[in-house]
């Protein structure tokens, strides 16, 4: 008999019956509380700053000078960009500087200044992002420099946690990363101190349609 | 290695706990910001209480189903790419752990907070079989440093103050003897950046294990869990069995109960929903993923609704903050990984009853717990149960015995309630004998009593006598 086969015989022996291959559908989800189509802009802006996050506005013709601008404020030399093709299109806008991806070296890719990344969805009720291993490699971008650039098409914004939760793709991808607002930590005397192992900016650019 | 203070000694252990003023601050600070936080956040959620029965409901179900559910995770799991093991206890947990770690071929590993990993005592059997486990949550790291066992389930170095971390630090990493939070904090960022590029192996628990697709989340703050299950080339997480729900849906009432109930944030920084190890090549992430389902004495509590209730704990973190026990001694004193209230429920249940025997004693079953708990647990309902089951005889431990003064009065008690004359007879006896009071409250074992407390006076003549005369009249 097998370790699995021996602890879920013992479980159900617990239970008072033999091992069950099937069991009553679990409890209904519960109905949750929505938010207006035309509230999940400013909703996810709130939310975010709230937190210590910051929301930048651009449309494609402008999303290139609102990045370089940011750049150049985090005097960044060396960025960690994501595959995406969005991040791509950019770095080739901004030969200037010293552009990485994921196939670098990690040494290289430890040092990195600023991560740039896109994000699949933007959740406006808690002003988080949802990052997906599937669609782009962004896991160590997003995590690894001291500032987290990412950009969201604002028609990716849904109301709640739970919209987010059923758009999910099966089978899932490796990796689902929500992402709100910078690193934390209140480890010390509980006093709140930002970027402990994560990037302590997060700077989110809103692409309006 | 560190160790627990012994939990047979709960008494002795809280006596000391009592004189360390500086822990005493440390724990009044915590409780109170802990407790606004929590009550800000759940001002901003009037659902709270709709969620909270709905998140019962769905733990309740699992539970009854727990072989099942179970079964389907593995299942699931093992088609997503991740290696399932079983565990049974956790030296076998323990000795699957080394085992991934040798054949990861690596002498280090990094390891984001587990109370589960913490149970078995992961780091000391890893250790033993010659692999260093760092740990990377600041919390934790520190305690690890200081060579302690955390303090909160949440905040394991919640009782240190800021001036002896920066000395522990200033020994251990070199930064000054006066560093601020801030330098404290890019200091283990640094420190602990080359143990997560170095590292062969990236150890976690799980908050919640998915049946449906396999998968595990982890909530945090700091990233280092992110880095533990990104950067080494191999990952393993322990998980109790008791952390399975049905659906990927169910997430959202307990990413809406956890946080709000812990450290009062509406969501915490990161969740990490991991489905196994990703098959496109160059694809980021560890290349190989295996998890070991733990029971260590779990299934023992499913026997009987009223234990059952204990495995539906999400580990917020929130009765210890609510606890006025807890608040006085802290988590030392319990000498359990677990501390306060579900600490004293799930101990007993855990390890045999003797040697925690005194643990379910120590609360005045005020119900703050129960009232906090995002999951509705009625813990004074289990403490009752353990206590019963302690001096039912079931294998005793002296430490929990009712000294001999205590039960003469119990004895007395019983007496007298058991009629309604002997009643009258106590209470008359009660009504004369209370003129001495101005006496007896200088005389032990009244006079600590009365300390702090006034005994209330009884009426000249009870409700029964007055009843009757006023019939007479």
């Amino acid at each position: 008999m097998s370790v699995r086969s021996r602890m879920l015989a013992d479980i159900a022996a617990r239970l008072g019956r033999k091992v069950s291959a099937s069991a009553p559908p679990p409890p209904p989800l519960p109905a949750m509380p929505g938010i207006a189509g035309n509230m999940l802009a400013t909703t996810f802006e709130q939310k975010l700053v709230a937190i210590g996050g910051h929301v930048h506005h651009a449309t494609a013709a402008t999303v290139g000078a609102v990045v370089a601008g940011l750049l150049q404020q985090f005097a960044a030399g060396r960025i960690f960009a994501s595959d995406a093709d969005s991040v791509r299109a950019l770095a080739a806008a901004t030969p200037d500087r010293h552009w990485h991806g994921p196939d670098d070296p990690r040494t290289e890719l430890l040092a990195t200044d600023v991560g740039v990344t896109s994000a699949w969805l933007g959740i406006a009720e808690t002003g988080t992002l949802v990052l997906r291993s599937d669609l782009e490699r962004s896991r160590q971008a997003s995590l690894v420099p001291p500032v987290h650039v990412a950009l969201l098409d604002s028609r990716r914004l849904v109301g709640t946690l739970g919209a987010a939760l059923q758009q999910l793709p099966r089978p899932l991808p490796p990796a689902v990363t929500f992402v709100t607002g910078p690193s934390r930590t209140a480890d010390i005397e509980l006093q709140l101190v930002v970027g402990v192992h994560g990037p302590k900016a997060l700077h989110v650019v809103l692409l309006d349609g | 290695m560190a160790h627990h203070l012994p939990m047979e000694r709960f008494g002795d252990n809280a006596q000391a706990a009592l004189r360390d003023e500086v822990q005493r601050e440390a724990l009044r600070k915590a409780a109170a910001t802990f407790g606004e936080r929590r009550r800000g956040a759940l001002q901003q959620a009037p659902e709270f209480e709709v969620w909270r029965t709905e998140a019962r409901a769905v733990k309740d179900h699992v539970l009854a189903h727990l072989d099942h559910y179970l079964g389907q995770f593995a299942d699931n799991a093992e088609r997503a790419g991740w290696h399932v093991h079983w565990a049974a206890d956790g030296n076998e947990a323990c000795r699957i752990v080394a085992g991934i770690a040798r054949s990861a071929n690596t002498q280090l590993a990094v390891k984001s907070k587990s109370m589960t990993t913490e149970e078995i005592h992961l780091n000391d059997a890893l250790q033993a079989a010659g692999v260093e486990a760092v740990e990377t949550d600041l919390g934790e790291w520190i305690i690890q440093l200081a060579d302690e066992v955390p303090f909160h389930i949440v905040v394991p170095a919640i009782h240190k103050t800021r001036g002896q971390i920066a000395e522990l630090f200033a020994d251990k990493v070199g930064t000054a003897r006066d560093a601020d939070a801030v330098t404290l904090t890019a200091a283990a960022r640094d420190a602990l950046r080359s143990k997560f590029a170095a590292a062969g192996l990236g150890i976690s628990g799980a908050n919640f294990a998915i049946a449906e697709t396999g998968s595990i989340l982890i909530l945090e703050n700091e990233g280092n869990a992110r880095l533990t299950t990104t950067l080494p080339a191999v990952h393993v997480a322990v998980v109790g069995i008791e952390k399975v729900i049905p659906r990927v849906a169910d997430l959202d009432v307990f990413l809406k109960l956890l946080p709000r109930s812990g450290t009062g944030q509406a969501l915490t920084t990161y969740q990490s929903l991991l489905t196994g190890p990703a098959r496109t090549p160059g694809a980021e992430g560890p290349r190989e993923q295996h998890i070991v389902l733990l029971d260590n004495g779990r299934s023992r509590m499913l026997e009987e609704p009223i234990t059952r209730q204990s495995l539906a704990c999400i580990r917020c973190g929130a009765c210890l903050n609510a606890c006025p026990v807890y608040q006085q001694v802290g988590g030392h004193a319990y000498g359990s990984v677990y501390p306060g209230p579900i600490g004293a429920v799930i101990t007993p249940q855990l390890l045999p009853l003797a040697k925690a025997a005194p643990l379910p004693f120590a609360s005045s079953l005020c119900g703050a717990c129960r009232d906090v708990c995002p999951v509705k647990i009625d813990i004074p309902a289990l403490l009752l149960h353990l206590r019963q089951q302690v001096v039912e005889g079931r294998p005793t431990a002296p430490a929990a015995r009712p000294s001999r003064l205590q039960a003469l009065s119990f004895r007395i008690w019983r007496f007298s309630m058991a009629g309604r004359r002997r009643y009258a007879l106590a209470t008359g006896v009660a009504r004369l004998g209370q003129w001495l009071m101005p006496l007896l409250r200088h005389l032990p074992p009244l006079s600590r009593w009365h300390q702090g407390r006034e005994l209330p006076r009884l009426a000249p003549r009870s409700f029964r006598a007055l009843w009757r005369d006023r019939g007479e009249r």
